[in-house]
This record gives C-alpha cells, sequence and structure tokens, in this order.
C-alpha cells in the first residue's frame, strides 16, 4: 500500500475501528457502520478484502492465540498506528481548513462523522 | 473451510469459488462466519433479507478485485509469462508488418506487393507460416507450464492469458493459411517446394 496516498474509505474506517480494540470480521462490520454513522456499509467480500490489504501492507495483523480458525481477532501494528495517526492529521488539517473558509459548518457537513 | 457452515450456507460457499483459491483457503472460513453473524443478529426477515442483498451484491466485485490482484501478483513472480508471450508475440510481427505495408501500397498507390520479394519464397513461408507456428509452439509450452506452475503454487491460472492470447492469435493465423487455396504449394513439403522455387510460384500464381 502506498504510503503517499490516502487510505480509501473503507480501509481508514477498518483501522479507526481497531483503533479502540482488536475485533474480529463482524464487530469490525459493526464498528464501521457505527463510526460512519452508516455511510460505509460492508458486505464480507469488501470486508476481507480491505482486511487482506491491510494485513499484506503491515497496518493490522492477526492476533495470534485469540479466536478460533473461523474467528479471528485482528489488530493495529506499529506501522498501522502510525498510518492512523498521519492520516487524521491529514484530515484535520483538511477540516480546520474548511472551517476556516466556511466550507464546512461547525455543526454539521460531509465530513463531520470523522470529527465527531 | 468449516462443515458446519458449509453445510449452512451451500450456495454461498459454492459462490465463494469465484475467489482465488489461496484468498478463499485464508478468509473463506471468516466471510462464512461473519454472514452468520450477520443473519443471527438481523432482528427481522427483512433485515435479513437485506443482508443477503448485500452479500450478494458485493461478492462479484469483491471476487474480481481479488482475482485481478492475484493475476497481477502471479504475473509478478512469473517474469517467464511475461517473457514468452513477448517472444512468441514477436515471431507474429513480421507477418503484420507485410500485411500492412501491403495494406498501405493498396491504400496509397493502388498497388500491391505480390510482385516483391516479401511475397515471394523464401520469405512468404517464413513469416506466414513457420514463424507463427513456433510462435504457437512456444505459447503452447509457456501456456501449459504457467498453468502448471499455477495450480502447484495456487497462483492464479488467468495470469497466463498473454500466452493464451498469442496461441489464439497463432493457431487462427496456421488455420487461415492451411485453408487459404494455395497453400498445398508451399506445405505439401516444405523444405521440397523450396528447393523447387519455380514450380512453387507457378502453383501459387495458378490459385
Amino acid at each position: 500500500m502506498d504510503t503517499s496516498e490516502l487510505l480509501s474509505r473503507t480501509a481508514f474506517s477498518i483501522l479507526l475501528a481497531l483503533s479502540l480494540k482488536p475485533r474480529h470480521g463482524y464487530e469490525l462490520m459493526q464498528q464501521v457502520e457505527h463510526d460512519t454513522a452508516g455511510r460505509v456499509k460492508l458486505g464480507p467480500g469488501a470486508l476481507y478484502g480491505t482486511v487482506k490489504q491491510l494485513v499484506d501492507a503491515s497496518l493490522i495483523e492477526e492476533m495470534p492465540f485469540a479466536g478460533t480458525e473461523r474467528r479471528r481477532y485482528y489488530r493495529l501494528t506499529k506501522k498501522g498506528w502510525d498510518r492512523l495517526g498521519a492520516e487524521m492529521q491529514y484530515y484535520e488539517q483538511t477540516v480546520r481548513l474548511a472551517r476556516e473558509r466556511q466550507v464546512l459548518p461547525a455543526d454539521k457537513g460531509a465530513f463531520a462523522w470523522m470529527i465527531s | 473451510m468449516d462443515d458446519q457452515l458449509r453445510q449452512r450456507f451451500p450456495r454461498y460457499a459454492r459462490l465463494l469459488r469465484l475467489y482465488p483459491g489461496a484468498y478463499r483457503n485464508r478468509y473463506g472460513g471468516e466471510m462464512l462466519q461473519t454472514l452468520a453473524d450477520m443473519l443471527d443478529y438481523a432482528a427481522s426477515p427483512a433485515e435479513r433479507r437485506r443482508v443477503w442483498v448485500r452479500t450478494v451484491l458485493d461478492l462479484p466485485l469483491a471476487a474480481a478485485q481479488q482475482q485481478l490482484i492475484t493475476i497481477g501478483e502471479t504475473m509478478h513472480q512469473s517474469p517467464f509469462i511475461k517473457r514468452s508471450a513477448l517472444i512468441s508475440g514477436a515471431l507474429l510481427l513480421p507477418l503484420f508488418a507485410a500485411l500492412t505495408a501491403n495494406g498501405l501500397d493498396k491504400a496509397l498507390r493502388n498497388q500491391t506487393l505480390y510482385h516483391s520479394g516479401l511475397w515471394n519464397m523464401p520469405w512468404l513461408a517464413l513469416w506466414v507460416l513457420y514463424l507463427p507456428l513456433l510462435a504457437g509452439g512456444i505459447a503452447i509450452a509457456g501456456l501449459c507450464i504457467a498453468l502448471l506452475r499455477a495450480r502447484s503454487s495456487r497462483g492464479s491460472a488467468l495470469a497466463a492469458w498473454p500466452l493464451a492470447a498469442v496461441c489464439i492469435v497463432a493457431l487462427g493465423i496456421i488455420g487461415a493459411v492451411l485453408f487459404h487455396d494455395s497453400v498445398h504449394c508451399v506445405t505439401g513439403n516444405p523444405v521440397r517446394e523450396l528447393r523447387n522455387m519455380h514450380a512453387t510460384l507457378t502453383c501459387v500464381q495458378q490459385r
């Protein structure tokens, strides 16, 4: 995964969901839906496609000795935390700039789910 | 994959075969479990229906995406596919170059190159028959090796598509040549016909 490019919305949402605690597939799906106020609804295909991408990029990892063969838990790696931090910084700057230019009202807007 | 879940969702488990083998082995069980969780936690029949719709709509796109990723990875790991496809494809270039030259000559000057060396023996037999035969042979051999490798390493067999494309083009050319009126003049016994150029040319002209 190219570090100079922004993560996809799904990948970003999964990293954000894992920032609270390690989760398995269904929990991840629920948390992503909750965090995005229902804007990102994943099916198993999209979820595990992105999970594979993130695992391949070493941003998340499977937790050893947790869960079962069919319900594996994933957590952020050090690289994943760094990447999430960098993305959040970018969005923070973007939202601040949008507010300054009055593109984004303080209480609502397209990015509101990200900063709430 | 878990047998219990496979029995619970036999159709979805079968549809998971659309994913590449390695991906299916790694994530197939988890995908079935996640679907089971989604359905188990759905509060109403309407919500269960929505879960199914979301899952079924999500599958073809995700499977195609994984196939493309696996094709890319397999091609990256097997430079020999690219190499064999390039070599065999290059062997077909003289034929297309000759056809293009003839076409241009016809379009621009309303003439043909039939009297040039290009359309006469021995060059004619070389680019119209022997080079496509060689290209087809290399492409078929490469295709067989690529398919065997994909099978043993659980890569994607679809990664061998460039070789399959060259195979189809080469076999198409050979087929067209073999069914062409004048073909027996050069293919009956190519070595003999090349030695007896005058008879061969007369035969081609008669046809």
